[in-house]
């Protein structure tokens, strides 16, 4: 397994005002289907529905900005800004999904999804499906030991 | 036939090698099992009981095997309880056998044996009590137990593996694949555990065809096919347990503890298809070695060619014995007699009685409704005792050298029981088996009471088909796999010989508790008769098989000695885990400094190198003080205060917590959420907030920030901050569920660093970028403003938790190591939280010693804050009369009467004259560098008033303490230190 840690970027929880949002209020290409997500050039994981209401956008993109301005001027989200609290890491390589299912059967829990908020080794994290790899983005607190937890199941023999 | 090399079976290779046993080298076929290897080699004797210290030998070919428990390895350096059946041997391995001193062949402890009952059941509420137990003790301890533990654990790294699928099977046997190839064909994605390393279970010693080939040529076929369509088989891989859906797989290559892996698996459905486990009978001396099990025998003689006897007396209840008579017979064994507890007119299939006819013109005597009364001999079984299943009659003896037993099966059926299913009693097999079970949870095959081989197909091939329709997959009807095995049991209930009541101690009914009738007996007259309690009584079915050897067979026994029917009795619940497994293996790579998942800030790296010693809060890292481990922390501690409160020090506060809240109702939100109302709040500016619970108990404190109109700020304490998010995320769910407010937790994404001290905004002003200072310096005391340092965009808080003038810088986390290298520079030294916890406590702030969940608004002095005439959170409660009673405590400051005492939180409070009824406790404590004396908060009774002395008692460490209730806040009272 590859672990290569995402460059540092501006984030954004972008989160409905109200409970049940409607999905007209939203642009045309914003997720509104819980757990999918918008990718960005390169299949990068842009806008994600990580839970009900709540979006982790990752600023990687020029449209991401725009649509996030659309999305807050429509009046039916708040954006807050959250640029240390997640850590990004992209996981690839083919002993991933196992070693991922050391601590979750990440596959299945994705299931028709592109993202999930989940943990991992204990970890919260925000895990999203790449083409054949995965995003994760991990509380920064708990970075070190997911890191750690990683390493070491990727290091350990099938 | 047992030499090392002729042997042939259909598990061993062609290599040879030795291993050791008890200090003897023995030799060894690849493949071997140590129970098979030293049933080859001659060896009978492979362990001690536990209690008595009976010899015994291998009873079965399985885990469940109560009798040859092996440690392996050295004493340092070793696994003990391997079940000798299980385990797969290879060269060098050291073996040795456990329960005995100085050596297997004599023990010392084995003197017990001529004890006769002083080892009963319950025998330490009865015996060894004069002059006191404790005078035992030590010598029962030392008896006690199975093995022993290593002096390490040098255990490889197991490994977890979680995964789903549509159906899981458990069990690789016939049933099992017959169900597994249905639904794999109708597209189910399938994984079957087999415990063993190949598939088949019992049909590898049937003379069984299945669709006209031979049954293991079919599987052999079959297992192509199931790869081919993608089923995934696990071998050396056991159902252990699950619960809530999950299903607990566990793999131990070789039989034995090493690098195993636990599968946690979320199937769809679960189909149980795990056989059923022989049962032993009961008679005079059934333990002794040469005592078998008649599968056992079978299969040492199958998979690895060793012919366990030279004259064999089988003794069963059922028609399977005769099928096996015939096999054993054919393969070298003399049968001197087939002892059967039924008549002969319970024989009624056909190809029972041919085979019958067949043994009785080869010699072989078939004796009906007779019993094995005991089994002979003192190392080893020399002869069978046989007579009248009435106990009346004359008596044979019958030379012989082991005696071969079947009781009929216990149907496996742990999976579904462990999950909350319920079993049912069925006469005809003399067996419980799987009643009620979870949803998608389903028993084929002998596990479901089925043991004859065509019936097996046909059930198992509609479960597997059922098994893929709810598993979502379209599936029609196939017919059934023809098949043909052994005959249908007709089995007799049949549980133990008669016996005079003095020989009950003899026969043994949980060979490794050594439980006997006499015990279950004993439980029975002394009031243990229902099951549970016998089974604790007794210690019936506890141990490596969890009772399945003596489960059922116990039950009946308790429900002959209560006149009972044994369904009404029942069994005693099956727990996890089936097999036993190392917490190594529970655990996976989780383990030591790993056990559990570390939070660290952004500074931890920063502490470690400013010399912090870190302590865990909660799930945090966080600095206790700075300097070495081990050296006088009060002292460091004490000097850091001191260095705050003169010239100024820096702390990590990023633990707490933080919650943004934003939206057009937030200010009402939080306004319902709070004691202190939010929407008054100015922006720019912040207040100290407590949260109640609904039932008006204070729930947390923290400070509130107006970011904008509609944005805030909350922070919490570090120990509630999950509470805290969680108790905001029902609220707005709950009662705000219309309105516009979103909350977030923003605990990750600010570094918090505090400076704190009379010269901190000396020090701070300068590093801040030019534009910042002025508004930073004109902040007043609960004010904040954003401020740059290096090009990173702070928020600074002016508030104190340490009553002196301080700041909250909230920064990006990248940002945090370079502003407290920055702050170091201008003079702040890092301070620890023992340091912080000194300083609180002088100004008697609160932290959770205090907000412990069990103090009202009123106990801790906050009547100032609930002058509000609205609803919030916790307020419909306030006024309840017990929070005004006499008897609540109240928070108040606490010093040493003679000014120079210890006390520590902990130590209740008691009055000078009834030292018996505590009227409080000490929540904190701390000895005061500023004060030059101990200090601390208590919580007290409301009619112990300001002046008063009482003991504050702590026998475990510091004796009694007189102490003086004080006011709260124990340093600069006014706080003019903070609002310089």
């Amino acid at each position: 397994m590859i672990i290569d840690p995402l460059p540092h970027e501006r984030m954004l929880e972008v989160v409905a005002l109200r409970l049940l949002p409607e999905a007209a209020t939203f642009p045309p290409e914003w997720p509104t289907v819980s757990g999918a997500v918008w990718y960005g050039a390169g299949g990068r994981p842009v806008i994600l529905h990580c839970a009900s209401g709540r979006w982790l956008v990752t600023m990687a993109d020029a449209i991401a900005e725009k649509l996030v301005q659309a999305t807050v001027g429509a009046r039916c989200c708040e954006a807050i800004d959250l640029a240390g609290k997640w850590l990004g890491l992209h996981l690839s390589g083919s002993d991933v999904k196992r070693a991922l299912a050391s601590s979750a059967d990440t596959a299945a829990m994705l299931g028709g999804h592109d993202c999930a908020s989940t943990t991992l080794f204990d970890c919260p994290v925000v895990v999203a499906k790449g083409t054949r790899d995965y995003y994760v983005w991990v509380k920064r607190s708990y970075s070190t030991d997911l890191l750690a937890s990683l390493r070491e199941h990727a290091a350990s023999p099938a | 036939m047992n030499s090392t090399t002729s042997r042939r079976g259909l598990r061993l290779g062609e290599g040879t090698f030795s291993f050791n046993f008890d200090g003897r080298r023995y030799q060894a076929r690849e493949g071997d099992t140590a129970a098979s290897a030293l049933l080859a080699n001659g060896v009978r004797l492979m362990g001690r009981s536990i209690k008595a210290r009976r010899r015994r030998g291998v009873l079965t070919a399985g885990p469940e095997e109560p009798n040859a428990l092996l440690t392996v390895g050295d004493s340092f350096n070793c696994i003990p309880n391997v079940a000798a059946p299980q385990l797969v041997l290879r060269a060098g391995l050291l073996l040795r056998s456990q329960n005995r001193w100085p050596s297997l062949k004599f023990d010392v402890a084995s003197v017990l044996q001529a004890g006769g009952g002083i080892l009963g059941a319950g025998f330490y509420y009865k015996t060894f009590m004069w002059p006191s137990w404790h005078t035992y003790e030590p010598l029962i301890r030392r008896l006690a137990g199975l093995g022993s533990a290593p002096a390490a654990c040098t255990l490889p790294q197991a490994s977890i593996e979680n995964f789903s699928c549509d159906v899981l099977i458990g069990g690789g046997g016939v049933a099992g694949l017959t169900a597994a190839r249905a639904a794999t064909r109708a597209g189910a994605r399938v994984v079957v555990c087999e415990r063993e390393p190949c598939l088949g279970g019992e049909i590898e010693f049937e003379d069984a065809r299945i669709e006209g080939t031979g049954a293991l040529a079919w599987l052999r076929e079959l297992a192509v096919e199931l790869n081919s369509r993608g089923a995934r088989l696990l071998f050396e891989t056991t159902v252990v347990g699950g619960r809530g859906g999950e299903v607990i797989a566990h793999a131990e290559p070789g039989g034995l503890a090493g690098a195993n892996t636990l599968y946690r698996i979320r199937p769809r459905v679960f189909v149980v298809a795990m056989g059923a486990t022989e049962r032993p009978l009961t008679f005079v001396d059934n333990d002794l070695p040469g005592v078998m099990l008649l599968s056992a025998a079978e299969r040492y003689g199958v998979r690895y060619g060793v012919r366990i006897a030279k004259r064999t007396v089988i003794f069963a209840n059922h028609n399977r014995a005769y099928a096996a008579a015939t096999r054993l017979a054919a393969a070298g064994m003399q049968i001197c007699a087939i002892v059967d507890t039924r008549p002969e007119s319970a024989i009624t299939e056909a190809r029972v009685a041919a085979l019958r006819e067949q043994l009785v013109r080869s010699g072989i005597e078939c004796l009906y409704e007779q019993t094995v009364i005991a089994a002979r001999g003192r190392a080893g079984v020399t002869a069978a005792e046989v007579g009248s299943i009435t106990g009346t009659g004359h008596v044979r003896v019958i030379e012989c050298d082991t005696i071969l037993m079947s009781g009929g099966w216990t149907p496996v059926t742990h999976a579904g029981q462990q999950e909350g299913g319920t079993r049912r009693y069925v006469p005809d097999i003399a067996a419980f088996v799987a009643d009620r079970q979870p949803d998608a949870r389903m028993t084929v095959g002998a596990a479901n009471g089925v043991f004859e081989l065509s019936a097996i197909c046909h059930e198992a091939q509609a479960i597997g088909e059922r098994a893929a329709r709810l598993a979502g997959q379209a599936c029609s009807p196939v017919p059934p796999p023809k098949a043909q095995g052994d005959p249908a049991p007709e089995l007799r209930p049949f549980w133990r010989s008669p016996a005079p009541r003095a020989a009950e101690k003899r026969q043994f009914v949980d060979f490794q508790n050594d439980v006997t009738v006499a015990d279950l007996r004993s439980a029975v007259e002394e009031g243990f008769y229902e099951i549970e309690h016998a089974k604790r009584y007794t210690a019936l079915g506890f141990g490596t098989d969890q009772g399945r050897l003596s489960g059922v067979l116990g039950a009946a026994i308790i429900a002959e000695l209560r006149g009972e029917p044994l369904d009404r009795v029942g069994t005693s619940r099956l727990r996890q885990p089936f097999h036993p497994v190392t917490l190594k293996s529970l655990a996976g790579l989780r383990t030591g400094a790993a056990l559990r998942v570390t939070r660290r800030t952004p500074l931890h790296k920063w502490h470690l190198a400013q010399g912090g010693v870190m302590g865990p809060t909660g799930l945090w890292m966080r600095p206790m003080h700075y300097g070495k481990a081990g050296a006088d922390v009060a002292r460091i501690s004490a000097l850091e205060a001191t260095a705050v409160r003169t010239t100024g020090g820096i702390s990590d506060a990023s633990t707490l917590g933080k919650i943004e809240i934003a939206g057009p109702d937030a200010a009402a939100f939080l306004d319902y959420l709070y004691m202190t109302p939010a929407s008054s709040l100015k922006v720019g500016r912040s207040r100290y907030a407590v949260n109640l619970r609904e039932d008006g108990m204070v729930l947390d404190d923290g400070l509130l920030l107006r970011m904008g109109s509609d944005r805030f700020r909350a922070t919490t304490s570090t120990g509630h901050a999950e509470e805290m998010l969680a108790h905001f995320e029902y609220y707005r769910a709950l009662e705000f569920g219309t309105a516009q407010v979103v909350i977030s937790d923003v605990t990750d994404a600010w570094a918090v660093i505090v400076v704190a001290g009379p010269k901190s905004r000396e020090a701070l002003l300068p590093i801040l970028e030019d534009p910042s200072r002025p508004p930073v310096a004109a902040l007043q005391h609960m004010d904040f403003t954003m401020a740059r340092f290096a090009g990173a965009e702070l928020l600074v808080l002016r508030a104190s938790f340490s009553g002196e003038l301080a700041c909250e810088l909230h920064c990006p986390p990248d940002s945090a190591a370079s502003l407290a290298d920055a702050l170091v520079g201008a003079g702040m030294k890092p301070y620890g939280l023992e340091a912080l916890d000194i300083l609180r406590v002088e100004k008697g702030y609160l932290t959770h010693a205090e907000l412990s969940g069990q103090t009202t608004p009123y106990d801790l002095g906050m009547e100032g804050f609930l002058k509000r005439k609205d609803r919030f959170v916790g307020s419909d409660l306030l006024d309840r009369p017990a929070f005004h009673e006499e008897s609540r405590p109240r928070l108040v400051g606490v010093r040493a009467a003679n000014g120079h005492a210890a006390f520590l939180a902990g130590a209740q409070l008691v009055g000078r004259e009834d030292r018996n009824h505590p009227c409080g406790y000490i929540t904190s404590s701390a000895l005061s560098p500023a004060l030059g004396e101990y200090i601390g908060l208590a919580l007290v009774a409301r009619s112990i008033g300001e002046g008063a002395e009482i003991i504050a008692r702590d026998p475990l460490r510091l004796g009694d303490t007189t102490v003086r209730i004080a006011p709260i806040v124990h340093f600069d009272p006014s706080g003019e230190r903070m609002r310089r």
